[in-house]
């Protein structure tokens, strides 16, 4: 793992994809914070880095892009299953590089705060804290758009995909919220997600049977619930569709100013689902 | 040493690999010779770990394949069709970086490189980038890569394509030369190659094995070498009745006559051994014998007679190239469907 790890790294380091990345994330939030900041007046660090938010959407698809899509392309990923070691490892390594050039800005960024309290009152808990989600929330789409790369072997393909995805889950509270809350408004939003999950299952697998399985057990559930109980369902897909964007639970937290146990959950969740499909996915060229 | 049994391998409808079973024993050079969609590179997949079988085992020194993964893959150096480099980095950065990712500790890892590095003839180009490389140095480091962990066995699949015949000559010495210390297993679609440098052939043909012995076992034991290859002096019409008369003879073909040396070729009946009658015949009339030979029967003969193909070509499969009787295999999964 460690070796994989310093190998992406240095490969990001060496490419101008990391330092583009670093760069564009640095410099729109520093606009941003100079604007909020340095001209509004405020030691809040929080309005920049939501910001930051649309600067992930456009960013980390292109960070993540090469990932798991190149060595598909060099066939490395042969090379990868023929070591001795996990394919876990492997995959654990290549993410651990993109959060250590998540890291590096992240890190600027903590820098911030410091010197906001050259010129005024900072509250160092609440902007620590208020970053330490940033770099979470920033881990879980890292996490996600590592997964999308390894569906595709075309580095604009996966980059393509990668912001189309960000940008449905950015969306996905503001649509959840123009639902009525009848069930049959959130009995359609889970069959459609279901069916989506499914998509997800047959893209790692490649087996039709597998993603059927899926859908249909969903849909059976949702409907034996929409049958005998419809109103445990009534208005839960907006709530639902909130809990599952980590754009809106980032959002959540900036509006109120709160450190959110939940959002920290939905955030590892996001990591923990898309390298254990990473894996699933890289492992299973050994299957085919 | 590799126990493969019963393998077996499905890509959805299309067998790929049918039921085969073959044992390699250590420190001898395996060929695994085959047409294109013979099984050969699924097979070696199987056997070095990246693709699981649908049915039957590996053992690997005692390892299972797919029970002991870890184990077994750190016996084996392999070495894909394509050689699996990054393009952006040195040679030297490559091969540092696979010594660890295979779990070399630094100290044995900087002297496995380099001895790697020597065995492959890759030291003077070690600092370039590995996009830069021709194709042949490309697939040194592909091999030194292989040699790292210090592996008791070689997996080289088709080590020799797409190089030029200088190339090629290269890596078939690194090839013998590695063979000495270590058990080699490499596929090929050309005869000679295989005959040339490897002690045992494994012909697999339809998924299966076809043949399973030393080289010149089975060029004997198949097809019995009937034919004889002389050149005499005298005339024409006179060689050729005299041979003719000869009690066993098959056939005589006068394959071309200048300065009044006749080069022929005689088919005998059976196995026997006429070359003494020839000789005393032609002796008798006062024709000078300058040479006689027995011809060798080649494993390309073997080859066709085990597979049921034809010098030109098979008419179900693809052109063959000057060398080879088998066609080139075509795309980076020749042998998948």
């Amino acid at each position: 793992m460690i070796a994989v790890f310093k190998r992406e790294f240095r490969d990001y380091m060496h490419n101008v994809v990391g330092w583009l990345f670093i760069a564009v994330l640095l410099l729109f939030i520093s606009i941003m914070s100079a604007y909020y900041n340095f001209l509004g007046g405020s030691t809040d660090i929080t309005p920049a880095l939501s910001f930051g938010e649309f600067v992930l959407i456009l960013m980390v698809p292109i960070l993540c892009m090469r990932s798991m899509t190149e060595d598909r392309r060099n066939r490395t990923d042969m090379f990868y299953l023929s070591l001795p070691v996990k394919t876990g490892s492997v995959v654990l390594g290549k993410y651990l590089a993109l959060l250590a050039v998540f890291a590096i800005p992240t890190g600027v960024l903590c820098l911030y705060p410091l010197i906001f309290s050259l010129y005024g009152e900072v509250s160092f808990a609440a902007s620590y804290a208020f970053l330490f989600s940033f770099f979470l929330m920033g881990a879980g789409i890292i996490a996600l758009c590592m997964f999308l790369s390894s569906l595709t072997d075309h580095l604009v393909v996966s980059a393509v995909v990668g912001v189309g995805v960000l940008v449905l889950l950015y969306l996905f509270p503001i649509v959840g919220s123009l639902l009525p809350e009848s069930a049959l408004a959130s009995y359609i939003g889970f069959a459609v997600l279901a069916l989506l999950l499914a998509l997800l299952a047959y893209l790692t697998t490649r087996n039709l049977a597998v993603s059927f399985v899926t859908a249909a057990v969903l849909i059976l559930a949702l409907s034996a619930i929409f049958i005998w109980r419809p109103s445990a369902l009534a208005g839960t897909f907006p709530l639902f569709a909130v809990s599952l964007s980590p754009f809106a639970q980032f959002e959540y937290m900036a509006l109120y100013g709160l450190f959110d146990i939940r959002a920290i959950a939905v955030f590892l969740s996001y990591v923990v689902l898309f390298v254990f499909l990473t894996v699933q996915k890289a492992d299973r060229k050994r299957y085919l | 040493m590799i126990e493969v049994q019963h393998l077996t391998k499905r890509y959805g409808k299309c067998l790929a690999v049918d039921d085969v079973s073959f044992r390699i024993r250590n420190g001898r050079i395996y060929g695994l010779l085959g047409p294109n969609g013979a099984g050969k590179s699924s097979t070696m997949n199987m056997i070095a770990g990246c693709l699981a079988p649908t049915g039957g085992t590996v053992l690997v020194n005692g390892y299972d394949v797919w029970e002991k993964p870890i184990e077994a893959r750190r016996q084996i150096g392999y070495l894909p069709e394509i050689p699996p480099l990054f393009p952006d980095m040195t040679p030297y950065e490559y091969l540092t970086f696979v010594a660890e990712a295979k779990g070399v500790g630094s100290e044995l890892a900087v002297r496995q490189t380099s001895e790697a590095m020597t065995v492959t003839g890759i030291v003077g180009i070690k600092d370039k980038l590995i996009r830069t490389l021709s194709k042949g140095y490309k697939q040194r480091v592909g091999i030194a890569q292989a040699l790292l962990g210090n592996p008791d066995i070689l997996i080289l699949d088709e080590p020799t394509v797409g190089l030029d015949p200088k190339q090629i000559l290269d890596i078939r010495n690194l090839i013998r030369r590695l063979g000495e210390k270590k058990t080699v297993i490499i596929s090929s679609h050309i005869l000679a190659e295989i005959q040339e440098m490897c002690d045992h052939v494994i012909i697999l043909d339809h998924g299966r094995v076809v043949a399973d012995n030393e080289i010149k076992a089975l060029e004997q034991e198949s097809t019995p070498s009937r034919a004889l290859r002389m050149s005499v002096r005298g005339d024409r019409e006179g060689i050729l009745t005299a041979l003719r008369s000869i009690p066993g003879v098959q056939s005589v073909t006068a394959e071309n006559d200048q300065g009044g040396v006749l080069a022929v070729s005689v088919v005998m009946e059976s196995e026997q051994d006429l070359r003494d009658d020839i000789f005393f015949a032609m002796a008798e009339r006062r024709y000078a014998v300058l040479s006689m030979e027995m011809q060798e029967n080649s494993l390309e003969d073997v080859f066709l007679h085990l597979t049921g193909g034809t010098p030109e070509g098979d008419s179900d499969r693809d052109s063959t190239d000057g060398e080879a009787v088998v066609p080139e295999e075509q795309g980076e999964d020749g042998d998948r469907p």
